[in-house]
């Protein structure tokens, strides 16, 4: 199996993504799968072939640096779960 | 007397090694990827659009003017230039990184291998290798003022502020040439127009990785990186402080860890990040939404060319002028200061003569002023002064003379000669007028002229002081001198 | 008129409108009339927008019209928008739990163009969470039935989009496709569908699956007005860097009745052993109609395709996985309710808003992104990303398009596929290529297997949309297969 559960317990704290343990097993075998799959890409030679992020990429795109209006707080925040004090809010972030 | 010598003894045992990576806000008008306000202090929230609060189906377009900044920088500090650099994104969540990562440059940075020169501890010069100079977007800030409950407020005004992260390599070798090659950089941004780099503001901040190792070895000691050092003072403060705590544990035996240390400004202390820090993985990979930077190799020598001459050079030329060193590095210090005085060489000032006159007379009275040398309330322009100095160097008045001209200056804005001409400070050359003057104050002092027959040569002195007292102070001093000398034969 | 106008193609709309034969209301009022009827049993929306909304729309057209104003290219032609899409003011949940209550304060480039163009938008449709699938299974609200067969998916990830074109709900419909998205639910469905060329049309208000790879296109009742609605929404957009920067040339006037002069490659990895054989015949029969209307075929070969689907499936979820990261619970969509802290918030926010597929592909994508394992995943599927790339550059140097299947077998049954995910990924073997070579490619419906619609996918050349959509336009005039209609629309049939 390539991927046990630790690691994919490893991957969802990464990830950000609650998992209960009792689904552990059945990501690690779903994942587990897929990835004996894509191991084919083992199978090509790909040395010395660069790497293709893009296929059609445009370099040198930019724009002059003009400001503008965007949202107003009020818009910003309309659909924030929890706000105050023209802010969004969430839970206690223990700093330093 | 231990206390003194034990750090001593510290210091021939261990090197301190220190690399630091300073984060510079670029002084763009919008953000990185967004035309959101840069502008500092607006209320939270208010200068956010789609892209900036990573609303869905947003998508970033990079700032021409940023990347000719960051350009700028790197061409400043000697970088080479990669013109295919790239973006990367950086992958990590916290409630003030709104798109859950930070679009940066990891594996083609627009700058590597730059360098900057600068005189370190005790005015030795020093050079500091740059290992690569990155462009990348800011995050919100977290707050819990004025929010209830302990919850955690999340402004985004500064998500996607542009900045660019200078890394240096681990040259450093003490806690003072770290913030002398901190002020240094600083300098270089302002004079190259990258950045306003105001720490208070934040839009210079630091990191420090320091380790200890010890003496003649060249390998890394465990890397403690320092964090939160938010003034110039408190990059050395915090420097000195830890690189006494690692001595201390390392003459204990015991070994430094790894890891991530808070400077705390009252306590004057570091202390270990409290947050469970996973092993971070960022994930790299190219970000997919944008396109290399493509810098054409024209821009980038246009870019070169339009750099102005940056403090090294503004320094050696001062030196040049026949300034001295330390007067020199006062001028270049302040990019203002600097440029009054360029306009009072233009103006044909002396250089030596003229820079006292603007660092000492100048200066002096506008700081009990509080005024700036390139404010609008400064009402002597640098040419003027410039005649002023000129009217010293001519004789036409006294350097005693010039410090009232100065004021009245000061007080009207009017030219030197203007006042002189007004006031009748004129100095008074005329040998005629002079020698008259010098009969006078022998004829009117017996006694001094029997003194200085009997020997007395300092009785000279009570004459000419009768004569410059008689014409007010204007006559010419040197020939007040000669012409008491004369009549006294 | 025999025939209702919901039925009528888009440019039939247009000649109808300029002819004063027939009002944008009536059109309006047409379309909502067949919604009302078939989208119980069809259920290709997540969201309408209200009737008076709608045919508020259409009276400013008809307004426009009376006032003597030129007609725009789409005038009163009614439109479905993927739930992927911003429009302001109407919820673009992507079928998601995680964006329940999600309404943009912004059009996407593509639906501004296409308001601006003058059709009548009539919601959002229904697709897999994050157009993550092939089926619309996954979608969090309900599934949407194929009009051909009620028993069969109707493709995906597009294939609420794909279903409201076919059921005659919407006269045209945007959708978009990562790795087929529009291609496979345009065959499963019987319309066309156009993948446009990567960068041909702005992705400003798309949400985004897989950045690199995802395009806006068109799902039409034909071929003439797939080129119309790609002349509304290609072009320059500065929103998007990846937009290119060319101007989009006249679609329309590239469609003619033959191919003369035209060199079609039939790749033979296209037309593997997963091909169902009745989707091998029919596009053989397909490539002898090209061969009759003056086309050279020829058999060719795409060596590293077979590996497409493999690349494909790191790549895609990598990006995912970072696209997908900013749905934490803090500026909008859902958030876990009694979290201590913004960590425990944020796992639990995602953890309960994501369905499995879209959990599923983060998991694998951050995986494939993560220290140790980036060089033997995302690293080496992009060098192989590489090689397909050469591979059509290759082929495509030889021929002037590509033809093959869309999908290896005609639209499975509900359920078929949604318990083991590599069935599922298997559906898109013949799409994915495309979008990883950033190529345009346009499926088209080729024959017809058991009642069910097969579909025939053209691929052409980098921003070379023209001369698919000549090879789509002649075929389908040849075939004369796109008139055929799913037998839901027998009138009334579906009314009680």
């Amino acid at each position: 199996m390539p991927i046990d559960e630790a690691q994919v317990r490893h991957v969802a704290r990464l990830a950000r993504l609650a998992v209960p343990d009792s689904d552990l097993a059945r990501f690690a075998a779903e994942l587990g799968a897929i990835l004996e799959h894509v191991a084919r890409l083992q199978e090509l030679d790909v040395r010395d072939v660069p790497p293709t992020a893009a296929a059609l990429g445009r370099p040198g795109v930019a724009r002059d640096d003009e400001p503008s209006a965007g949202l107003t707080a009020s818009e910003a925040l309309a659909g924030a779960p929890a706000s105050a004090a023209g802010m969004f809010q969430v839970p206690r972030v223990v700093e330093g | 007397m231990g206390g003194v010598g034990a750090p001593a003894e510290t210091a021939r045992r261990w090197q301190t090694v220190i690399g630091l990576e300073v984060h510079v806000e670029l002084a763009t008008r919008s953000k990185m990827f967004c035309r959101c306000s840069t502008a500092f202090g607006a209320p939270p929230n208010t200068q956010v659009c789609p892209v900036c609060l990573a609303l869905p189906g947003s998508l970033p377009v990079p700032n021409r003017r940023a990347i000719e900044l960051a350009l700028r920088a790197a061409l400043a500090l000697r970088c080479e230039i990669d013109p295919d650099c790239r973006w990367d994104r950086k992958n990590y969540h916290y409630p003030d990184l709104p798109k859950g990562y930070q679009i940066t440059q990891y594996a083609r940075p627009l700058g590597r291998g730059g360098e900057l020169t600068f005189a370190g501890a005790g005015g030795a010069s020093r050079t500091v290798r740059i290992r690569r100079l990155h462009m990348e977007e800011d995050t919100g800030k977290s707050t819990h003022e004025g929010m209830p409950g302990g919850a955690t407020g999340v402004d985004l005004n500064r998500a996607g502020v542009p900045l660019i992260e200078i890394v240096s390599e681990p040259d450093l070798r003490g806690p003072e040439d770290a913030r002398l090659y901190l002020q240094a950089l600083r300098l270089l941004l302002l004079y190259a127009g990258v950045s306003d780099v105001r720490m208070e503001e934040g839009s210079l901040r630091c990191d420090a990785n320091v380790s200890l190792r010890p003496a003649g070895s060249s390998e890394l000691g465990a890397l403690v990186e320092i964090k939160n050092m938010n003034s110039f003072r408190s990059v050395q403060r915090a420097l000195e402080y830890e690189e006494g705590r690692q001595a201390a544990a390392l003459d204990a035996g015991e070994r430094i860890a790894r890891e991530t240390r808070h400077w705390d400004e009252r306590r004057g202390i570091t202390f270990p990040s409290r947050s469970k820090e996973e092993a971070h993985d960022y994930r790299y990979f190219p970000e997919p939404d944008l396109g290399a930077v493509g810098l054409a190799p024209a821009f980038i020598e246009d870019t070169r060319r339009s750099l102005p001459e940056l403090p090294a050079d503004r320094q050696a030329r001062y030196e040049a002028l026949g300034l001295p060193g330390y007067d020199a590095g006062v001028l270049v210090a302040d990019p203002a200061l600097a440029a009054y005085f360029d306009r009072m060489l233009r103006a044909g000032a002396a250089a030596r003569e003229g820079a006292a006159l603007l660092s000492v007379e100048l200066l002096g009275r506008l700081n009990a002023a509080g005024i700036g040398v390139d404010s609008p309330e400064c009402r002597v322009h640098p040419e003027q002064l410039a005649a002023l100095q000129g009217l010293i160097a001519s004789g036409s008045i006294s350097g005693k003379i010039a410090k009232d001209v100065l004021d009245e200056m000061l007080a009207t804005g009017s030219d030197p000669s203007v006042v002189v001409q007004r006031k009748g400070l004129q100095q008074i050359s005329d040998q005629g007028a002079i020698g008259e003057a010098a009969r006078a104050a022998i004829a009117a002092n017996p006694q001094s002229v029997a003194d200085y027959r009997a020997g007395k040569k300092q009785a000279a002195d009570f004459l000419v002081g009768q004569v410059m007292k008689a014409t007010r102070g204007k006559a010419n001093p040197g020939l007040v001198r000669e012409a008491i000398a004369r009549e006294l034969g | 008129m025999d025939v209702a106008p919901y039925e009528w193609p888009a440019h039939q709309v247009r000649r109808a409108l300029a002819a004063g034969q027939v009002s944008a209301r009536k059109v309006a009022e047409s379309a909502l009339r067949r919604i009302d009827e078939v989208e119980p049993a069809v259920g290709a929306f997540l969201h309408l927008r209200a009737r008076e909304d709608v045919l508020a729309d259409a009276d400013a057209v008809d307004a426009a019209i009376a006032r003597g104003a030129t007609l725009p290219p789409l005038a009163g032609v009614p439109a479905a928008i993927k739930a992927n899409m911003c429009m302001r003011g109407v919820p673009a949940s992507c079928a998601s739990r995680v964006l329940e209550g999600f309404v943009p304060p912004y059009d996407a480039t593509a639906v501004g163009r296409l308001r601006a163009a003058g059709a009548v938008i009539l919601g959002a449709t229904n697709m897999d969470e994050f157009a993550m699938g092939s089926s619309t299974e996954h979608s969090a609200d309900h599934v949407t039935r194929n009009p051909w067969d009620l028993g069969r998916v109707p493709g995906g990830s597009s294939g609420g989009a794909a279903a409201a074109v076919a059921a005659g709900e919407a006269t045209i419909a945007l959708g978009s496709d990562t790795g087929g998205s529009i291609r496979q639910p345009a065959a499963f469905c019987g319309t066309v569908g156009l993948k446009p060329t990567y960068g041909r049309v702005s992705r400003y208000g798309l949400v985004a699956f897989a950045s690199s790879l995802d395009q806006i296109g068109p799902l039409t009742r034909d071929v003439r007005d797939g080129a119309l609605v790609l002349a509304a929404i290609a072009g320059a957009d500065p929103a998007d860097a990846t937009c290119a920067a060319e101007p989009s040339p006249d679609y329309e006037a590239a469609l003619r009745r033959d191919c003369r002069g035209l060199r079609a490659g039939l790749p033979v990895e296209l037309l593997g052993g997963g091909t169902a054989p009745e989707v091998r015949s029919s596009v053989m029969a397909a490539a002898d109609l090209l061969a009759e209307l003056g086309a050279e075929v020829d058999e060719c070969s795409l060596p590293t395709v077979p590996y497409a689907l493999d690349a494909y499936y790191v790549i895609a979820p990598a990006e995912a996985s970072s696209n997908l990261a900013r749905y934490d619970g803090v500026r909008y969509g859902r958030r876990a309710a009694g979290a201590a802290d913004y960590v425990e918030m944020f796992g639990r926010t995602r953890g309960e808003g994501f369905g499995p597929e879209v959990r599923r592909r983060i998991m694998l994508g951050t995986y494939a992104l993560s220290a140790g394992y980036y060089d033997q995943y995302y690293g080496r599927a992009l060098q192989v990303r590489t090689r397909i790339c050469q591979d059509f550059e290759a082929a495509l140097a030889r021929f002037d398009v590509l033809v093959g299947p869309t999908t290896p077998s005609p639209a499975f049954a509900f359920g078929e596929k949604t318990a083991d995910p590599l069935q599922m990924y298997a559906s898109d073997v013949c799409t994915v290529a495309v979008n990883l070579a950033g190529l345009p490619a346009l499926s088209l419906p080729c024959g017809f297997h058991n009642g069910l619609p097969l579909g025939l996918q053209v691929i052409g050349r980098a921003w070379d949309e023209e001369t698919v959509l000549r090879v789509a336009f002649a075929f389908e005039q040849a075939a004369d297969l796109t008139r055929r209609r799913p037998p839901l629309l027998g009138a009334g049939r579906m009314g009680g």
